[in-house]
């Protein structure tokens, strides 16, 4: 039987069936049609303007380490002009990020990015492995998301950066839709399908690779040969997430278009005006500055929990009565440094970047 | 080591080892509502007696749907519909509650107000009650037709509803479109290729039965999904034709909040975002073809939106409510409707709350846009700009620069342009393990609705045409 010509060029034989469209498309198709998909994002969205610095969000893990050599070679190929960072954040988990940033820094080496690694050690004064010793397993997915959200937003600040992307894929966003509709999260269900999200007191965050399937980044890195670290987290995954995650996979396995169909459902509705009106207030987190839906951010009450030997004071609100029940905070309590917008465009004075 | 069984674990005191059972039930085993009895049933941690479970749910229902009744939406002292009443009988638990509660609230001496006597409201708000059940059994060869059972159990229970039969070849089928004061249609019959472009071509002249039709249909449609969701899409549409033949104001559907919920999902998961307000209820307005005068909208409602599956089943239980409809469609295990069935449900398990949240949560939601029309297919409204979008995130083609459709392609070249975004995934989306069969890019007939539709776009182009500049006049 004759190859299986390509369902794009006609030329050359298919070696892969794309999940996003199940076409069967040859290799060089497939580099195209997936770049050029990702450019289209940006500039449809007008992500970047010439001179902008862009942090890359980089876990070491499949997702940024595709992002942060498409970014580069779409920087190149259609002249963006913008400045490219790669900023991870250690977590303290012994055995998996100390690996995973192992990959991030021959990153640095192979796409010439200078590198900036931010710990929550240094942060928040607390490793997730000091974190999962004191609470358990349970929840510890809770602090570490509100702890990498700050993390990044005070590492950009510290590069001086306009910009953050990260690599959150279109099954990422499909999920979030999902979960947020389940667990009634009518906030973020508002804003998950956003490509861009910027507030008056945060740094830009988008997301480049929305549409693109976690399956083709997987066969990106895997047909380029891209060096990246593959292991799952030791401390358990969220179980709502999980629950969601797997229920998205079955959908994708009965019509792969469930992914991109959800996210169109996503961008399709939008919260009701006068319910928008019920929702709180964003406003500036007292003890830290960074900005808040309470009077203190997720991070500093998390952190005070902890500090004070009672970490569910941060996840439920009975937890947190009894906290303050038991009187006001210590003095001396560690808290985190007061967060301050970066100053503006040009490099910042005060970068410590790792080129180890 | 092993377990051990319960006797061995027992301590040394006698004390028992095991883990008590956490209570179903958050405080006492008493009724919430009359605090004397004891409790019969527990919905979402709160405990329930049989005598005040009943009013519970009448109540349930009312307000799921009395505000409803009257066009401008709000509630009034006086009930007052404009037309008929419509209900759709799948045969199922959920529409077997709703007819019951129906007759015991609007049509039944039982429903008396101890102050004022007899409840004037039972007279009947809606003055003709339809009953129409809608036979899919069609779409499988070995399911077996329920009509006849479904005929017996209507006349015999309510005898006064009249009973409307509908099969679902009848969305094929010209004499039924008449039947219902359907509209004009185009005098040749119109075909969609079930490729990715939805070529519309014109049968041949020989056309097959609407049985047939329908058949082919179902054979050439991609996935098990499409094949769920077309069989939805087909009978609400149908009931709603049927609603309007009968001069209803009103369709009523037995779905639960259960239902609701896994509706809401599948939907969401289908592309459906758009029209997830429609979900749980509709103001469906009869296309411009089938105006027969005064046309008005006919409102779709759920009134058992609020009640969960397990009060259904309670409900019927204790009224002694025989349930008809067995029917189970065969080989829909691996469908989006039915893989969210079986996840919801798993999921309320762990997390009770799980099926009002998300029929809360979708409460809070509109579409973003003003709807461009309405899809020819589900009726329901119609999202501008789907062709850009959807070429902007996935490149089909290397030569393809932008996607070309113009009012000049319409009627005749594609029928995409006329289909929302759920409707399109419905005819092109293809399985992960689907591979070329002959059925593939069939050409399948279209519903009568789509062709009257189809006419409607080409008198629309034949208005304009002698403003459309070809491309020899550039």
């Amino acid at each position: 039987m004759a190859p299986k010509l390509c369902a794009l060029c006609a030329k050359s034989r298919a070696i892969l069936k794309r999940p996003k469209t199940g076409q069967q498309i040859c290799k060089e198709c497939f580099f195209y049609v997936f770049e050029t998909e990702v450019h289209n994002t940006i500039t449809q969205s007008q992500l970047f303007k010439p001179g902008d610095r862009v942090a890359i969000g980089a876990s070491g893990g499949k997702d940024s380490t595709v992002l942060a050599y498409v970014m580069k070679t779409l920087n190149e190929r259609y002249d963006y002009g913008v400045h490219l960072y790669l900023l991870s954040i250690d977590e303290g988990i012994t055995g998996y990020r100390d690996d995973s940033l192992e990959t991030v820094k021959r990153n640095q080496q192979q796409y010439s990015m200078p590198l900036k690694i931010l710990s929550y050690n240094d942060l928040y004064g607390w490793t997730m492995d000091a974190v999962v010793a004191q609470i358990g397993k349970k929840n510890n997915c809770t602090f570490c998301g509100v702890f990498r959200r700050q993390a990044l937003d005070r590492g950009a600040a510290m590069l001086n950066v306009d910009h953050i992307v990260t690599g959150h894929n279109a099954d990422d966003i499909a999920e979030t839709v999902l979960m947020n509709v389940m667990r009634g999260d009518i906030a973020r269900l508002g804003r998950c399908t956003s490509i861009c999200t910027q507030g008056e007191d945060t740094i830009k965050r988008s997301k480049p690779f929305k549409y693109a399937y976690e399956k083709e980044i997987v066969m990106y890195a895997y047909f380029k040969k891209l060096d990246y670290f593959s292991t799952e987290c030791i401390y358990s995954p969220d179980a709502y997430r999980g629950h969601a995650r797997a229920f998205l996979k079955d959908l994708e396995a009965a019509r792969p278009s469930a992914i991109i169909d959800i996210i169109h459902s996503g961008e399709a509705f939008a919260v009701k005006e006068e319910v928008k009106a019920t929702q709180k207030a964003q406003q500036t987190c007292k003890r830290c500055g960074y900005m808040s839906s309470n009077e203190l951010c997720k991070a500093c009450s998390l952190l005070e929990g902890l500090e004070r030997g009672a970490a569910a004071a941060g996840v439920t609100d009975r937890a947190r009565k009894k906290l303050d029940a038991e009187g006001p905070v210590p003095e001396g309590l560690r808290t985190i440094p007061y967060f301050q917008m970066p100053s503006g465009p040009g490099p910042s004075t005060t970068i410590q970047i790792d080129t180890s | 080591m092993s377990c051990g069984t319960a006797a061995e674990i027992e301590g040394a005191r006698g004390e028992s080892m095991l883990m008590t059972k956490k209570p179903k039930h958050d405080r006492s085993n008493a009724c919430v509502k009359c605090k004397e009895n004891g409790g019969n049933i527990v919905i979402r941690h709160v405990v329930y007696c049989k005598s005040c479970f009943d009013p519970f749910v009448k109540h349930k229902f009312k307000k799921g749907l009395e505000p409803f009744i009257n066009v401008s939406g709000q509630k009034k002292a006086v009930l007052k519909p404009w037309g008929n009443l419509t209900i759709g009988f799948s045969g199922g638990l959920g529409s077997t509650v709703l007819l019951d509660l129906v007759k015991r609230c609007y049509y039944s001496s039982e429903e008396v107000d101890e102050k004022k006597g007899n409840n004037p409201r039972n007279d009947g708000i809606w003055k003709k009650v339809t009953v129409c059940f809608v036979d899919v059994s069609e779409v499988y060869p070995e399911a077996l037709d329920e009509t006849s059972q479904v005929a017996q159990y209507i006349q015999g229970s309510y005898p006064t509803f009249k009973f409307v039969p509908v099969r679902l070849s009848d969305a094929f089928d010209k004499r039924w479109w008449k039947a219902v004061r359907g509209g004009p249609l185009t005098t040749s019959d119109f075909g969609v290729q079930l490729d990715p472009d939805l070529a519309l071509r014109i049968l041949d002249a020989s056309s097959p039965t609407p049985l047939e039709s329908l058949q082919t249909y179902f054979r050439s449609l991609p996935t098990q999904t499409a094949a769920h969701s077309s069989i939805q899409t087909l009978v609400r549409v149908l009931l709603l034709h049927v609603a309007r033949s009968t001069d209803s104001s009103h369709l009523l559907l037995g779905t639960s909040l259960t239902s609701l919920a896994i509706s809401l999902i599948s939907g969401i998961s289908q592309g459906g975002g758009y029209n997830v307000r429609e979900e749980a209820q509709e103001d469906w307005m009869p296309p411009p073809t089938l105006k027969e005068g005064k046309e008005r909208a006919i409102r779709l409602v759920r009134p058992l939106r609020d009640v969960g599956v397990k009060e259904c089943e309670i409900y019927a239980w204790w009224r002694e409510l025989k349930v008809v409809g067995k029917h189970k469609w065969p080989g829909g295990g691996q469908s989006i409707a039915s893989l969210t069935k079986e996840f919801i449900l798993g999921l309320e398990k762990d997390y009770p709350s799980t099926v009002s949240t998300i029929t809360r949560t979708c409460a809070k939601l509109v579409s973003k846009d003003q709807p461009s029309g309405t899809c020819s297919i589900c009726q329901r409204p119609l999202q501008g700009g789907l062709d850009t979008w959807k070429s902007q995130i996935s490149i089909r083609s290397l030569t393809e620069v932008t996607p070309a459709r113009s009012v000049q392609d319409l009627p005749l070249s594609s029928l995409t342009p006329l289909l929302c975004y759920s409707c399109q995934g419905t005819l092109t989306s293809r399985s992960s393990k689907s591979v070329s069969t002959a059925e593939n890019g069939a050409t399948v007939s279209l519903p009568v609705w789509t062709q009257a539709k189809l006419l409607d776009q080409e008198a629309m182009k034949g208005e304009i045409e002698e403003f459309l500049l070809s491309d020899e006049d550039e």
